[in-house]
């Protein structure tokens, strides 16, 4: 298994917070109506780029973008499970900045609310870097 | 989670025991008819159309309209003022609880057009209910 790998199956296990009912993989945009209620709060989690920072020798500082989008329910004028699940999450990733010891930092550099009534999103732009030789990584 | 589901039937319901609560069960009815011996004023309730979108695998935003049609007869002179009495309690009473008790997440009161024919009057409101349905 690819270091990038072991990144993204950390990330998964620690995105399933208390809240959070379901955590998937996904390489395209996640076809929401394919899942049910029960399933949400539901976290998709999807590569988007790779690069090398800098170069030192033959090794290099990566940079992976990920994006988790966050799906759940809720009423229009209620904000307190956006709130909890946010915090939730934020929390989950401080508490594991290394992904166990994978990568150098996983940096959560963004995080930008969507949807609409009854369907809400909240994507976590979230950057994971590791230094690798550039043969190997 | 702060969601909640309704029916058709449940909502209608509701619709129903708030209209009677202003009149009485024989002035309200589930479908369209002239008054008749029943006496005025008298409302009468009619499902007309609704838009459904698919949410998740399971789930279903409805927003359903409702045509209520109030019927007032007034001899006198004041039959405007009678439908406008009419029309704010019944107004009123549907803004009481948008949720339909539980069951929506609003009631909008959509338009409400009138007709005068003396000594009769009819009010037509459209009112939309918006809620999730389950599959």
């Amino acid at each position: 298994m690819s270091l990038r790998n072991d990144c993204l199956t950390r990330l998964a296990v620690i995105l399933a917070s208390d809240s959070i009912n379901t955590v998937v993989q996904t390489e395209d945009e996640l076809d929401i109506n394919l899942y049910t209620a029960a399933q949400l709060p539901l976290i998709a989690i999807k590569s988007i780029e790779e690069e090398p920072d800098y170069s030192v020798g033959r090794h290099a500082l990566w940079t992976f973008g990920i994006v988790s989008k966050l799906y759940f329910l809720d009423a229009r004028d209620t904000y307190t499970q956006k709130e909890t699940l946010v915090a939730e999450i934020k929390n989950a990733l401080g508490a594991d900045p290394t992904l166990d010891g994978n990568c150098e930092v996983a940096v959560l550099t963004g995080i930008m609310d969507g949807g609409e009534f009854p369907l809400y999103t909240v994507e976590f732009s979230i950057n994971i870097i590791y230094e690798k030789h550039i043969a190997t990584a | 989670m702060s969601v909640y589901y309704g029916t058709k039937e449940t909502i209608i319901t509701n619709v129903y025991n708030v209209l009677v609560s202003l009149y009485n069960s024989q002035t309200v009815d589930r479908q369209y008819v002239e008054p008749g011996n029943y006496g005025y004023p008298s409302i009468y309730i009619n499902d007309t159309s609704q838009t459904r979108k698919r949410i998740l695998k399971d789930v279903v935003l409805i927003e359903w309209t409702i045509n209520l049609v109030l019927f007032v007869y007034d001899e006198g002179s004041t039959l405007s003022t009678t439908i406008n009495t009419e029309l704010d309690r019944v107004c009123d009473k549907l803004k009481d609880d948008p949720t339909r008790g539980g069951l929506a997440y609003n009631t909008e009161i959509e338009r409400i057009d009138l007709e005068f024919e003396k000594p009769h009057a009819v009010a037509l409101f459209t009112i939309k209910v918006i809620y999730l349905g389950q599959k």
